[in-house]
């Protein structure tokens, strides 16, 4: 379904802007509609919050965006927050978020910088619900190339164990944080697809190093993260912006659990919403 | 007329590349508004298919190839040329590859030296060019571009002499020529042939040395066939003895696009005129073509009112005529099932392309309406053994009542069912479950089979011979849910009406007089069976990669109502292998049986199918139900080839029995664990296209 299909997702929190690149009422485009947003007061909520400008053009299921606990607690942990990419991507949000829960891809998409087609077989990540209404799956997998982006070694065919905790806390938002238990230091994603309309989003994401500054230099982690990210952009630009939220137009593998379990949920979510308006 | 709206155009070969162009990878294409993936199979071979993973929509085009497959750049799932996925990196080695993890396939092949591309079968469009074997010709390669106009633009173009004096004044036209000859024009079996003798000038360098001209004016003799529905070999011969024979493919790329595809075959050497000169100088034509036709309108004038016409534009409105059989589907080329109203061949364009045949008209409509479905519903038991039959008259009502009764018969107890489990092992009636019969009852499959009678005494009382008590056993009804029998009885009666009507139309079809299947087919031991394909029953046996192994039916024909669970009904295509039936909504899927294959001596067939087991835990664990009416004559029909069916000095293939010898041989079969699928098995060992 295209996402302005999907009527349940005005409801939602989304990113529209830079909190740093924002200079007055802006013109945005959300879900196929054109506002002008003004953060010092205008038709639309506003929430200023991890370097972002969001905003909601229906009825907002929760009273701000999801939290990113890595930030909020970032005095404590010294974690260090960025605001990684915003910027325009042709292909639907829900695509983004499906590569997101994803892990299988990255044997194949992300082979010219952390995978490898001979790690392609995963096991089947064991999937939980979670407090947002979404779920949560946990994976462990082994990657290369890793360790540049870890600041451990520029040898990208060294290979490092990493668990990989997926959560989906809104229907097009994803937390993602990899943990390499001391091989490396542990980092962090907050990814949100913004839907602009039903073939382009604005593709979010929010990093957190939980190394030092010389542990993980800033540089080098978003330059290696700037090539994984093209790798993305390559592919999903060529997805179809139909996503099926039924099962049995595509077909599914026992890996795919996560991203079946997003199509049921986003499915859920229509039904829903079909239900309250009838 | 936009060219996407021309179902007919989808049944023609298209020129979509050089060869040679697709040995480094995959390379995008669009045909007709789809969006395909072109590919290298091995030398001088192709594929191609809808460029969408069946996966996660990703385009395969974008990807690689490897061992002749195409490699999907998302998670690396590898396609063979028959669209099929060879390798899934993510399954489990042994697993069998899910029969759904297919990319639909187009056809293709390699001619002279250019990809061709057909959306459906194709019947036509690839020119007989024999001056490409001909060794005093050499080719030399041209275009492959895309310009922003319509396909049939650029044909009107091609036969329409008069453009030539004020569009190309800056090649080889001259305005003050522009008041030319009369074409001859005549229709051929391919198109158009238009045959003109035209004075050009020669005002470009280029010009004179392409064409080994010295004067600036030369009177030029033109022969151009169109070969339909786009494509235009011209044939140009000057005074000085070149011939240059130029191939001008096009590609209807969608409403507002086409690629020029465009070759020359001449007969004089590299020596005497380089192809760079050959090729300069049509670039410089084409140019000029180019600017003036991205200026049209895309939808192209039917109607010879819309435009004013002169006589010389005799061609383009021969052209014309010619498009209005494409739309009308009046074209010869055009095979007769896709002159029957009712038959959407895009629909069934699923994989297996099992036509879907609007029967209704064949009892409300015209004679022609009458002729047209019988024909459609023969020629597609001739070809494929099946076809999808939609305005069937069936009750909605009672076909979702008989549905759900069954669907919830299957999710009681286990051993709710087995207190009325079947008691014979060949001819059930009853509930059978996995273990039950020699090979039908795999390890998925449970079955609830009805005939039309509850006892042979009713059977007997209603006129059917004294031992239909072999043919028919008693009924054994569940208790629960409530209203089953009812349920299936009121659908049972529905499939027989619908038999009735069927066998009309195959009387019609097959050339047999009205109601020649009616005392043949009446004291019938029909039945009635729901298939319920699930993983939740503990059957102790092997898991299958089926559900159903492949085998022929043994009856007239069957009725299957299929749901759209997961696991897929395959039927086997002559020359093209297994290929899904997918189901499509509203539809009945006919398939014939063997009788009816020895009635008319295989002329319909009975074509092998399977069901196919999913192979994701989370599609295994969904149930599909699938429900079967097997029509088998009655006791005392006689089977064999029908004599008015054969033609002259054709030699009857089979013996002419009584359907009473005939069945209780296919019962023997089965109790001797010799059923229809361990005969399709033995058939398979002998020859390998089966398997």
């Amino acid at each position: 379904m295209r996402v302005t299909e999907l009527r349940f997702l005005r409801d939602y929190w989304y990113p529209v802007g830079v909190v740093d690149q924002w200079h007055g009422p802006t013109p945005i485009t959300l879900l196929g509609r054109r506002y002008v947003l003004d953060p010092t007061g205008g038709d639309l909520p506003v929430r200023l919050r991890y370097g972002l400008v969001w905003t909601c053009v229906g009825d907002p299921v929760t009273a701000d965006p999801p939290r990113w606990p890595e930030a909020d607690a970032a005095a404590e942990n010294g974690w260090r927050t960025y605001v990684e990419f915003f910027e325009r991507w042709a292909c639907s949000a829900p695509r983004i978020i499906d590569n997101n829960l994803d892990n299988a891809h990255v044997a194949y998409v992300h082979r010219g910088s952390f995978g490898d087609p001979a790690f392609a077989r995963l096991p089947r990540p064991d999937l939980r619900p979670n407090d947002e209404g979404g779920f949560t799956a946990v994976v462990t997998t082994r990657q290369v190339g890793v360790g540049v982006q870890l600041g451990v070694t520029d040898d990208e065919s060294a290979v490092f164990v990493r668990e990989t905790v997926t959560e989906l806390v809104a229907p097009l938002t994803t937390r993602i944080r990899l943990r390499y238990h001391g091989a490396g230091p542990d980092y962090g994603f907050y990814g949100v697809a913004t839907p602009v309309d039903d073939t382009s989003s604005i593709y979010v994401r929010l990093t957190a190093l939980g190394g030092t500054p010389d542990e993980q230099p800033w540089e080098r982690f978003h330059a290696f993260g700037t090539r994984v990210k093209e790798e993305d952009r390559t592919i999903l630009e060529t997805t179809d912006c139909d996503f099926p939220v039924d099962l049995t137009s595509e077909v599914h593998l026992k890996v795919d659990a996560p991203t079946v379990a997003y199509r049921r949920y986003l499915a859920r979510l229509l039904q829903e919403d079909l239900r309250s308006c009838s | 007329m936009l060219v996407t709206q021309v179902p007919a155009f989808r049944r023609f070969w298209y020129p979509v590349a050089f060869a040679e162009d697709v040995t480094a990878g995959p390379i995008a294409r669009r045909v007709l508004g789809e969006d395909l993936v072109v590919w290298s199979t091995g030398p001088g071979e192709v594929a191609a298919a809808r460029d969408k993973c069946p996966h996660r929509s990703s385009k395969l085009s974008i990807g690689w190839t490897e061992d002749g497959c195409v490699v999907c750049p998302y998670h690396g799932w590898r396609f063979g040329a028959d669209g099929r996925a060879t390798h899934i990196p993510q399954l489990d080695p042994g697993l069998p590859i899910p029969p759904k993890a297919q990319l639909r396939s187009v056809h293709a092949c390699v001619r002279y030296g250019v990809v061709w591309v057909a959306l459906e079968e194709p019947v036509g469009g690839i020119p007989a060019l024999p001056e490409a074997s001909d060794p005093d010709y050499r080719y030399v390669r041209q275009f492959d571009e895309v310009w922003a106009a319509a396909a049939t633009r650029l044909v009107d173009n091609s036969f329409d002499p008069a453009h030539v004096a004020y569009v190309h004044r800056g090649t080889f036209g001259n305005p003050s020529s522009a008041h030319i000859e009369v074409p001859e024009v005549s229709m051929t079996d391919e198109g158009l042939v238009a045959r003109i003798e035209l004075e050009v000038d020669n005002h470009l360098d280029v010009a004179r040395r392409a064409n080994g001209e010295t004067t600036t004016r030369t009177v030029r003799t033109t022969v151009s066939r169109f070969v339909a529905p786009f494509l235009r070999v011209m044939s140009i011969t000057y005074p000085n003895g070149l011939h240059h024979l130029l191939v001008t493919g096009i590609c209807p790329v969608d409403d507002g696009h086409l690629r020029l595809v465009q070759w020359a075959l001449r007969n004089d050497t590299e020596a005497d005129v380089p192809a760079a000169d050959v090729v300069a100088f049509d670039r410089a034509v084409t140019l000029e073509d180019q600017h003036l036709l991205e200026h049209t309108d895309p939808d192209y004038e039917l109607d010879l009112t819309d435009l004013v016409h002169v006589k010389v534009d005799r061609g383009t409105i021969a052209l014309r005529k010619i498009y209005r059989q494409f739309v009308e589907g009046t074209w010869p080329a055009l095979a007769r099932v896709s002159e029957a109203p009712g038959v959407d061949l895009r629909r069934g364009a699923a994989s297996a392309e099992v036509p879907v045949v609007d029967i209704a008209p064949f009892f409300d409509g015209t004679p022609d309406d009458r002729a047209a479905v019988a024909v459609a519903v023969v020629d597609a038991c001739a070809t494929i053994g099946f076809v999808l039959i939609t305005g069937h008259g069936v009750d909605q009502g009672k076909l979702e009542h008989f549905y759900g009764t069954a669907k919830e018969f299957f999710q009681l107890p286990l051993e709710d069912k087995l207190a009325v489990r079947s008691p014979a092992n060949n001819l059930f009636q009853g509930y059978a479950c996995p273990g039950d019969g020699p090979g039908y009852h795999t390890s998925e499959r449970q079955s609830f089979n009805v005939s039309r009678f509850d006892t042979p005494a009713d059977a007997i009382a209603a006129g059917y011979p004294d031992d239909i008590g072999s043919h028919l056993y008693d009924a054994l009804w569940p208790t629960r849910p409530a209203g089953f029998r009812a349920a299936w009885r009121a659908y049972f009666e529905e499939m027989e009406d619908l038999t009735d009507r069927l066998l009309r139309i195959f009387e019609a079809g097959l050339g047999l007089p009205d109601g020649w299947f009616a005392d043949k087919v009446d004291k019938d031991p029909s039945t009635l069976v729901a298939n319920y394909y699930s993983n939740d029953i503990d059957s102790g046996h092997e898991p299958s990669p089926f559900r159903f192994k492949a085998h022929v039916d043994g009856d007239v024909f069957t009725i299957l109502y299929q749901d759209d669970g997961p696991g897929s009904l395959q039927l086997h295509h002559r020359g093209l292998g297994w290929r899904n039936v997918e189901p499509v909504p509203g539809t009945f899927v006919v398939n014939i049986g063997e009788l009816l294959a020895r009635w008319t001596n295989d002329r319909l067939r009975a074509t092998p199918h399977r069901v196919l087991a999913p192979v994701d835990p989370a599609e295994q664990a969904m149930p599909r139900v699938s429900a079967p009416f097997f029509v088998k004559p009655n006791l005392d029909a006689r089977i064999g080839p029908i004599p008015e069916l054969l033609a002259p000095g054709e030699q009857p293939r089979y013996p002419t029995i009584t359907s009473r010898q005939w069945l209780g041989g296919y019962l023997a079969d089965i109790d001797a664990g010799y059923d229809s699928t361990e005969k399709f098995a033995e058939l398979a060992k002998v020859d390998p296209a089966l398997r």
